[in-house]
């Protein structure tokens, strides 16, 4: 997802979810600096870089495919924007190989998400905003994975934009061209992709870089088929799925703030939808590259306030000019926090699931060493039990 | 949309479309290996001609160089056609099956060939060469295979002669 949706239409669930201006602000403005807390900023505020929640381009350009890189870059994608739905998920003849890369495809309403909302429950505003940023971009992210993976991440040509006007559908065949700097022209169907490279781990197979923006659009309804899906082709409506995403993260902030106890998968404040429905549908559906006025104008109606532009700069100084000790209680610093603890969390999850692909917590090395970490990955396989909810293949969405 | 038979369709026309860029790309190089071997191997052109003593002749030259081409040439073109027709037939842009024809007489050539490279002194060629010809020569024989017998699948799951597009893979229509 883009800044329309991570920081305005995170600032109108939080409004509709009952915080304030001041609080929606906080939760909003960390929700979109997931996508901006790089290393090379971190290194700059000479914060710890373990904190990172995304990485610019440069950064992905200069990693390598040693296990190492794969699992840093695992760590920080999965965590942050392609959140796994299952990763306990079952897939008849595949080798381990392949499934700890399956189950990592992102999906909403997986245990993860639950557990992403829970550990922000009772900790900071910057934690929540984390935590919604998340959450919106599992219906955005679905069925890519975040780690490099050519096998689970591909597309192939057959890639069909479904154009709705005047109550009827028509499909349009996309043809990507590989421009970084040229921008998308939705009128003329010229969109970019990531260059198709066969090699498995290569970066340009990392999450939706094949399908180009397409999953970031929120007017957009498209089918396609993805590399592990056996030849099924998937239609993915992003307009359904972001009304979703929205109306679950007021249900989410709700849960955080304590209107309601506690957060379950599968649940969406129904009443926004029926309050303002018509209006989001408006918002969303509008074939538009960024919707930021949309929603930044339907953000000041509900709050009756002025939304300041999102400005990356505001809250360095703050960082960089407090004591050692004080930092942690700067606006930064409360994001640096809730970051390593959403990633800690995560990557232990995934760590737990038998997969080594997000890399091994710290505090699992020194406490058991290598023949217990090798005991722990081969010796028991599952330790939560056989897969709950299955990644929501074609042929599930189709039951839908 | 994805019902078993669209499925299966999709699968075997990959395997056709893969198959045939991969023949395309097999001619190129069985053009530019025989290119170099009768340019510059043991076998080339000149030391086989150097042999007659019409060599000297300059229209004997000619004739050479340009039967030569022309071998190159055709050699290519048959790759390339089967390639190309498998690519178009993925794509439902060809309904004619004429190129199976001309694939299954390079298939059974190929296989004909292959216990020739036993026969081969593997002291001049080098072993590695005739090993490694003779793993393009199989590659070559399952791509030409593959691409026979999923033609021969998709024709057995329309059950008719030539093949339309199912449904679910109309361009540009309306839903």
């Amino acid at each position: 997802m883009q800044e329309d949706f991570h920081y305005y239409a995170t600032y109108c669930a939080s409004i509709l979810a009952g915080h304030s201006h001041e609080e929606s602000l906080d939760i909003s403005y960390s929700a979109q600096f997931v996508d901006l807390c790089s290393k090379t900023l971190l290194h700059k505020l000479k914060a710890p870089v373990k904190a990172s929640t995304t990485q610019l381009k440069l950064e992905m350009m200069d990693s390598g495919t040693d296990i190492l890189s794969l699992q840093e870059i695992t760590r920080i994608w999965a965590s942050f924007h392609f959140l796994p739905r299952d990763l306990y998920a079952q897939k008849a003849k595949r080798p381990k190989r392949y499934m700890n890369k399956y189950r990592l495809i992102c999906g909403p309403n997986g245990d993860l998400l639950v557990k992403t909302v829970e550990n922000a429950k009772g900790k900071s505003l910057q934690h929540a905003g984390i935590a919604m940023h998340v959450l919106a971009d599992t219906w955005a992210h679905r069925y890519f994975a975040g780690t490099p993976s050519y096998v689970i991440n591909n597309t192939d040509s057959e890639f069909y934009e479904i154009i709705s006007e005047d109550g009827r559908e028509t499909e349009r065949k996309i043809r990507f061209r590989h421009s970084a700097s040229a921008p998308d022209d939705i009128e003329k169907g010229l969109y970019s992709n990531s260059i198709s490279q066969g090699s498995e781990n290569s970066i340009m197979n990392l999450g939706h870089g094949r399908a180009g923006h397409f999953p970031d659009y929120s007017f957009a309804k498209y089918r396609y088929m993805p590399a592990w899906g056996e030849y099924r082709v998937i239609t993915k409506d992003n307009p359904q799925d972001y009304m979703k995403a929205f109306t679950q993260m007021v249900y989410a902030l709700k849960c955080l703030n304590g209107s309601i106890t506690s957060f379950e998968a599968d649940k969406y404040d129904d009443q926004v939808t029926e309050k303002y429905g018509d209006r989001l549908n408006s918002i969303i559906r509008k074939r538009q590259i960024i919707a930021n006025d949309d929603w930044k104008a339907f953000g000041e109606e509900l709050s009756g306030k002025t939304i300041d532009a999102f400005d990356i700069n505001r809250y360095q100084d703050e960082y960089v000019l407090a004591g050692k000790n004080d930092k942690d209680d700067t606006f930064l610093g409360k994001f640096i926090r809730a970051s390593i603890s959403h990633k800690g969390m995560i990557t232990d999850e995934i760590y737990r699931s038998g997969n080594i692909l997000a890399g091994v917590p710290k505090e699992k090395i020194l406490s058991v060493g290598l023949p217990g970490l090798i005991s722990d990955l081969y010796g028991k396989k599952n330790l939560h039990g056989p897969a709950k909810t299955g990644i929501d293949t074609p042929d599930r969405q189709e039951k839908d | 949309m994805n019902s078993e038979t669209d499925i299966e369709l999709r699968k075997y026309k990959k395997n056709i479309e893969v198959s045939g860029f991969a023949l395309i790309i097999i001619g190129m190089w069985t053009t530019i290996k025989y290119l170099i071997m009768f340019s510059l191997g043991s076998d080339s052109a000149k030391s086989i001609s150097s042999l007659y003593h019409s060599y000297d002749n300059v229209i004997y030259r000619i004739i050479v160089i340009i039967s030569t081409a022309l071998t190159f040439i055709i050699i290519f073109s048959i790759y390339c056609y089967i390639g190309r027709s498998a690519i178009k037939y993925a794509a439902g842009k060809k309904q004619s099956t004429f190129f199976l024809f001309i694939a299954l007489f390079l298939l059974i050539a190929t296989i004909v060939g292959i216990p020739s490279y036993f026969l081969i002194d593997s002291e001049i060629q080098g072993i590695e060469t005739v090993i490694a010809s003779i793993l393009v020569d199989i590659s070559t024989c399952i791509m030409l295979y593959d691409i026979i017998s999923s033609v021969f699948r998709i024709r057995k799951l329309l059950g008719n002669p030539g093949h339309s597009k199912p449904e679910s893979d109309e361009k540009g229509g309306e839903r």
